[in-house]
């Protein structure tokens, strides 16, 4: 699967309230070409995700097996802020685990989402621990505020935008710091515009 | 007479160029960019960014020699201009002889001077599939200050010698197209050394074209430096380290440099080398692999006619008639006897009595454009490559002698001699055909090039390449390639103005994003 083959997505003006098709197509390719879409997306430009929450889907290295959707991690929202000191920050929202096509409801409710598993949005600093991916952008979970013994903490995402003529569709990679080592990759995951934050 | 002869050259290197003898001791130096090698890439990145106000350091393993050190001693300027002494091989089924230039100006000291600009279906089939912005189009303005800047232009017909006029003849009488040659020259005057150091400085290496100019404007050329390495802070290029290449091939005083930006440029050998030495990978894994190197074989003809092939220009004309066909071009290059000698497979007396009748030879030689690509190791620290011609290209080469043998015999040659160690001469057409179509043992043949290219191949898929169209290294920061190894593809001609055309347009893409580049 390449770039080019994805389905066209919808536009960053109206997005839709379910996952597109280029998403849905992204969730069943296999992790080698997952690989290979990663490594040629696009640096994100952070004004197209301040502001706005994201749908996100878990893709891990065995999709065949349950066990996210059990774990209730499948589906997921990230949201992207400007905080009161200027930096980009995000955080997750817990999202119900129905189908894969159906609408994200917010846990524990739509009215109240919880937010939680915060981090900071910035370039990935070619000279810094976290340098894997010069050409996205990480998600540091370290410096996100989250508390002390918070396992989110040791998260380090990277974010690439899958084809530079849409700003509606990204992929993750996650990376777990333990010290100075990383594990990973952990999984891929697809974020897609959902709704204003 | 040697306090005259010292009297004479004192004072007359540039201020700005330096050589063993002014690093006694361990330096340290400090610059905007650092550019490994002087040749084809690293120089007009030099100028252009010099131009452009950036403090430049070149740095050359090879020394620092004007138009005044250039003679007639063949075997002088082979070990003074030719890495290893000319001596390089790549191995294989048929190896192959690769020669590339170690001097201040790199292999345009020691090559032809032709200056092609890269075909256009080259250059859309680079856009198509290696997805990067080579577009004529993009390319012409490149290519139009390259020509101006080396003076790329056709020889002064008084300036051309018997062995080119015999065979233009040869083509016509055929009707083969033949186009005159563009080589980058001011009035050539014809001394046939072009691949020795051009003695009249009428060729317009970048010794004398943009060193100069990027001396001008400030850049400071470092000679007889050998780069080990190049350091970094996580992925970014921080600069490098090496050593004082010392006349007997040992290491001298330690040199550092630090730069913003750090630009191999040291060819589709060693720049992959430097970059295996320095730790740096690819996520592609394709550092060192898509070597291609326009194989060429060479053919001699005998005439009974003094030919005094040394008197005129090199590769006045290019037969381009078969290009369609892969086989590229046939040209007459002499080479002087030293070298003649050497190339021959005949041996004792024989061979004497062969140089003897040097003045009725015409070298001619014909490239072909490869099939296949080869790869380059590093071993122990030092570039190793292997190449295994395809079956299509050796038939094309036997296609190719066939052809010229043909309008070499068609128009008087007595004798020509063959690149084949298991027979040497064919003094008919009818022996030339017998032993052509005949099995050739691949180990048989005598191949040499000039032409090493796409190592580090440029390419926006950064699993499939090694740098995005500008030569930025994937995944590396501030690390710039300007040199042959970023050609996706063999280009079926010759190669200096592509890459000439490539570095300045990379320089371009360094002087229109310096903010990022200097920050």
């Amino acid at each position: 699967m390449s770039v080019a083959s994805l389905p066209k997505a919808h536009t960053f003006s109206a997005p839709s309230p379910f996952p597109t098709s280029a998403a849905l197509a992204l969730e069943a390719t296999p992790f080698d070409q997952l690989d290979d879409i990663f490594m040629n997306g696009t640096t994100p430009d952070p004004e197209q995700l301040e502001g706005w929450e994201f749908r996100g889907i878990n893709r891990m290295p065995l999709n065949n097996v349950p066990w996210a959707v059990a774990a209730g991690i499948k589906k997921f929202v990230k949201g992207f802020y400007r905080g009161n000191d200027g930096r980009l920050m995000g955080y997750n929202v817990p999202i119900v685990c129905n189908a894969l096509d159906g609408r994200w409801h917010y846990k524990p409710s739509d009215e109240a989402p919880k937010h939680w598993g915060f981090f900071e949005v910035t370039p990935v600093d070619a000279t810094a621990r976290d340098n894997k991916f010069l050409h996205a952008v990480l998600l540091d979970y370290g410096k996100g505020g989250n508390a002390i013994y918070d396992v989110m903490r040791g998260l380090r995402d990277y974010l690439v935008q899958v084809d530079p003529r849409n700003p509606d569709l990204y992929l993750g990679r996650a990376y777990y710091a333990l010290g100075p080592a990383r594990l990973g990759k952990l999984n891929y995951f697809i974020l897609e515009r959902h709704r204003r934050a | 007479m040697v306090a005259a002869k010292a009297a004479v050259y004192e004072g007359t290197a540039p201020s700005n160029v330096f050589t063993r003898h002014d690093m006694r001791g361990d330096t340290v130096l400090d610059c905007d960019v650092v550019i490994i090698g002087s040749g084809a890439g690293g120089a007009p990145v030099a100028a252009e960014l010099a131009e452009a106000g950036f403090d430049v350091i070149v740095l050359e393993e090879g020394s620092y020699y004007q138009t005044r050190d250039f003679t007639a001693d063949t075997s002088k300027m082979v070990r003074q201009l030719y890495r290893d002494g000319g001596a390089t091989m790549a191995l294989g089924t048929s190896p192959i002889m690769l020669q590339e230039g170690k001097a201040v100006g790199g292999s345009t000291v020691i090559n032809g001077g032709m200056s092609w600009r890269t075909p256009e279906d080259i250059l859309e089939h680079w856009v198509k599939d290696a997805r990067i912005g080579t577009t004529p189009k993009e390319m012409e303005p490149y290519f139009e200050r390259v020509e101006k800047r080396i003076h790329a232009r056709v020889n002064d017909k008084e300036a051309i010698g018997r062995d080119n006029w015999l065979l233009k003849e040869g083509a016509d009488k055929k009707g083969w197209k033949i186009i005159d040659n563009i080589r980058n020259q001011v009035h050539c005057a014809g001394s046939n050394r072009c691949a020795f150091g051009c003695p009249t400085g009428a060729k317009q290496s970048a010794l004398v074209s943009y060193i100069p100019r990027a001396l001008h404007f400030g850049a400071r050329v470092y000679a007889d430096v050998r780069v080990d390495k190049i350091t970094l802070q996580g992925k970014r290029a921080t600069g490098v380290v090496g050593r004082v290449a010392l006349p007997n091939g040992g290491a001298g005083a330690k040199v550092t440099v630090r730069a913003n930006l750090v630009v191999p440029a040291c060819g589709s050998l060693h720049t992959p080398a430097l970059l295996e030495r320095s730790g740096l990978k690819s996520p592609s894994g394709r550092v060192g692999k898509n070597l291609t190197l326009h194989p060429n074989v060479k053919m001699i003809a005998m005439f009974d006619e003094d030919v005094s092939s040394y008197r005129g220009v090199h590769q006045a004309f290019q037969v381009r008639e078969f290009v369609p066909e892969g086989i590229g071009t046939f040209a007459a290059i002499n080479l002087p006897p030293g070298v003649t000698a050497m190339s021959l497979p005949h041996r004792g007396r024989v061979l004497g009595e062969l140089m003897d009748q040097y003045n009725h030879m015409v070298v001619s030689g014909l490239l072909i454009e490869d099939h296949t690509t080869g790869s380059v190791r590093t071993i122990a620290g030092r570039p190793q490559s292997f190449y295994d011609m395809a079956k299509e290209d050796l038939a094309n080469a036997v296609r190719g002698l066939s052809l010229l043998g043909d309008l070499w015999f068609n128009i008087g040659a007595k004798k020509l001699i063959l690149p084949f160690h298991h027979a040497v001469e064919a003094t008919s057409p009818a022996e030339l055909k017998k032993i052509l179509s005949a099995p050739i043992p691949a180990s048989a043949w005598e191949l040499f090039t000039v032409h090493m290219m796409g190592t580090c191949a440029m390419g926006a898929d950064r699993t499939a390449s090694v740098t995005d169209e500008f030569g930025m290294m994937h995944d590396v920061d501030r690390l710039m390639i300007a040199d042959a190894s970023l050609l996706p593809t063999a280009i079926r001609t010759n190669p200096m103005e592509t890459i000439m055309a490539l570095a300045t347009r990379n320089a371009g893409h360094v002087i229109d994003n310096a903010r990022r580049f200097l920050s």
